[in-house]
């Protein structure tokens, strides 16, 4: 332990000095971004001293850089009072800012390669402002890091021990200090590569596609109408030559993806505690996340065709977050087996019970729609914009019946169920996804209506939680307002906190 | 039959659908009806603008298709306000409030008050003219389950808010 480890966290102090340097780098780099213009000039004047010119923005920026930073790190100060943490910033503006625990929602470590080669860590908070805030505390040694994560939980802990009822008091808030209790996952290179294969390409076969579609373009505008016999002899030279540059793009944007999975997930670690979970993950950049058990809202799982191959998952924690980071996937675990969902599922829902949950489909007038507008709308588009070209666009009208058939499935495996406690829900034919909830998470619940829905009587349920939300569709009216009925009466006498 | 365990609760329960909405203040029809005029007047001075300047000449035919399309999207947002005036409504029950919007896409908001973080009451300029307010609810559940109740006339907004308040302080103390 170092001399500055042995300070209290009530006592005024600064950050670790390896900040200095983390500052610096930060600096440097926003200084040398917001000094493009500089680069433009030269491109527009080549004939001006560039070498000048970078040895002056270089110069310039490392002083300057070193400059704010050490300003920075010597005005920065934080000491921990009882139930807030106080931060004291800035050499001209000096700022107080105050942050009182229960206002904390995360506290997250970060470790870059230079906090790894210090063994020091980031401290990230995360807070419920209605601004929706965030703070960082750039450089504190590991020991530091965790003693201040302890003594805000432990803190936090007490404080909803004296607010609450005697009777919420559970055993296992009275000793708050996270440990580890048992290692959950933990991915090896075989694991990262079957993750980094089965990643969705979708978003990256959409490129492809429109870029194909481009190219068809291109090939149609050569060559014109007239000569549509010899474009067909052409057109299938040149879809060799597309196949094999959209391999080549494929094999690129596959390695990309491959690549940058096993950089960002390298050695990921899922720990199970004696609060929550915490994950940690990372080559260069070690992340380190925590989810305490009572801060999670809704756990999701989604799965593709070649993640089941290797019974893999992506996993979904959503945690209450401030409402800037809502909807980010912000703990996210991006393979894991079936094992480790039960464990997470159990510990969100420890009362889970299948025979309690009755399943329901939703209604079967969605497989229409869903023809309508993904298979009908266009293919007819499609046919009547080309079909002065060339009756082949006809075969367009083969889509509809694929639509319908993918919608029929897509339809049939749509089930949610619902208990007195909770709902889960499972979806999809090619892409699969599950999620589940416990009502009392359920922050507000709305019912949405297309003028279809109106007049069918059906609606969009949605159920919204801290941290995300829940939607079921095409849900015939009269189960939705009972099941309206029935969440809100849960939610409104239910004692247990959603958080 | 929805759940499986306490059927003879469910039928027990107190309907929401059942209940009438509150209408808003039939005053929030005009100011809903002026900031569409106030729109589409602005519109149309830019359209003018385009005309007047334009460097180069436009098409008699776009022309008047433009004034058409104009007059069309008009005619249709003054009767889609007043509709949506119609179909707009809250509700204030013992645990919850509602409101309902939406024509065309219809949306209604449950929040249970023991879940609202906090209340604001807002007026804008046109609605200052009506002595109306808006109340705005927040939850924690982001944006999609925030709520805003327009059109409230006279001290209705202040002591809507004050009511929620103290609702949401009984549920905390608790």
């Amino acid at each position: 332990m170092s001399k500055a480890d042995q300070i209290p966290l009530t006592i005024e102090q600064r950050q670790s000095p390896v900040a200095i340097l983390i500052i610096v780098q930060t600096l440097f780099f926003t200084i040398i971004k917001s000094a493009w213009p500089v680069f433009v000039f030269y491109f527009i004047n080549p004939q001006s001293k560039f070498e000048v010119f970078i040895t002056i923005i270089g110069i310039g920026a490392v002083a300057l850089s070193t400059v704010g930073s050490l300003i920075a790190f010597f005005n920065f100060y934080f000491h921990l009072k009882d139930n807030e943490m106080v931060i004291r910033s800035g050499l001209i503006n000096k700022t107080n800012r105050n942050i009182p625990f229960d206002r904390i929602q995360t506290i997250n470590f970060t470790q870059t390669l230079v906090h790894r080669f210090f063994n020091v860590v980031q401290l990230d908070l995360d807070t419920a402002g209605s601004a929706g805030s965030e703070l960082a505390i750039k450089a504190l040694s590991k020991t530091k890091a965790h003693e201040i994560r302890n003594f805000i939980l432990e803190r936090k802990a007490e404080i909803n021990a004296t607010t609450a009822t005697p009777t919420d008091l559970r055993e296992d808030k009275t000793s708050v200090t996270t440990q580890p209790v048992k290692e959950l996952l933990r991915l090896s290179i075989v694991d990262l590569l079957k993750i980094g294969v089965s990643q969705n390409h979708i978003r990256t076969a959409g490129i492809m596609l429109a870029f194909s579609f481009g190219l068809l373009q291109y090939t149609e505008g050569v060559f014109g109408k007239e000569q549509e016999a010899a474009m067909f002899a052409m057109v299938f030279g040149s879809i060799i030559i597309v196949t094999g540059l959209l391999l080549l793009l494929l094999f690129g944007a596959f390695l990309f993806t491959l690549i940058n999975t096993v950089l960002k997930y390298y050695d990921l670690r899922v720990t199970q505690t004696n609060t929550g979970f915490s994950v940690i993950s990372g080559l260069f950049t070690r992340h380190e996340k925590s989810a305490p058990t009572e801060k999670i809202q809704l756990v999701e799982w989604s799965s593709n065709p070649i993640k089941r191959l290797f019974n893999l998952y992506t996993l979904y924690i959503k945690q209450a977050a401030s409402k800037l980071l809502i909807g980010n996937k912000n703990f996210v675990i991006p393979g894991c087996y079936q094992p480790q969902i039960d464990t997470i599922r159990q510990t969100y829902f420890p009362d889970f019970d299948k025979d309690d949950f009755t399943i329901h489909a939703i209604s079967p007038l969605i497989v229409g729609r869903y023809t309508l507008y993904f298979g009908v709308v266009p293919a007819l588009i499609l046919i009547g914009i080309y079909i002065w070209k060339s009756w082949w666009v006809l075969i367009f009208l083969l889509w509809i019946p694929a639509v319908y058939g993918y919608a029929r499935i897509w339809h049939q495996r749509w089930r949610y169920a619902v208990s007195d406690r909770g709902i889960f829900y499972s979806k999809g034919f090619l892409g699969q996804r599950a999620a589940i909830l416990r009502w009392e998470k359920v922050q507000a619940i709305t019912l949405d209506q297309s003028p279809f829905q109106q007049r069918r009587q059906l609606t969009n349920i949605i159920l919204s939680t801290a941290g995300g939300i829940l939607e079921l569709p095409y849900v015939s009216l009269q189960q939705a307002n009972d099941l309206q009925d029935f969440v809100l009466w849960r939610v409104e006498t239910d004692e247990s906190e959603w958080m | 039959m929805l759940f499986q365990n306490p059927p003879v609760l469910l039928a027990t329960l107190p309907r929401l659908s059942d209940q009438p909405l509150e209408p808003l203040s039939p005053d929030y029809l005009k100011v809903s009806l002026i900031s569409t005029g106030i729109f589409f007047l602005i519109l149309f001075g830019i359209l003018c603008g385009i005309y007047f300047f334009a460097e180069f000449d436009i098409p008699y035919l776009l022309q008047w298709g433009v004034i058409g399309l104009w007059v069309f999207l008009f005619t249709f947002s003054l009767w889609h306000t007043w509709r949506n005036f119609k179909v707009q409504g809250f509700l204030v029950r013992e645990h919850d409030i509602t409101y309902r919007t939406g024509v065309f896409f219809r949306k209604t908001t449950v929040i249970p008050y023991n879940r609202i973080q906090h209340c604001e009451v807002r007026q804008g300029p046109i609605e200052r003219r009506f002595k109306l307010r808006k109340l705005e609810v927040f939850t924690a559940g982001g944006e999609s389950s925030d709520l805003t109740i327009p059109g409230l006339g006279g001290d209705r907004a202040e002591q809507l808010k004050t009511f929620l308040i103290e609702k949401k302080g009984r549920h905390e103390q608790s």
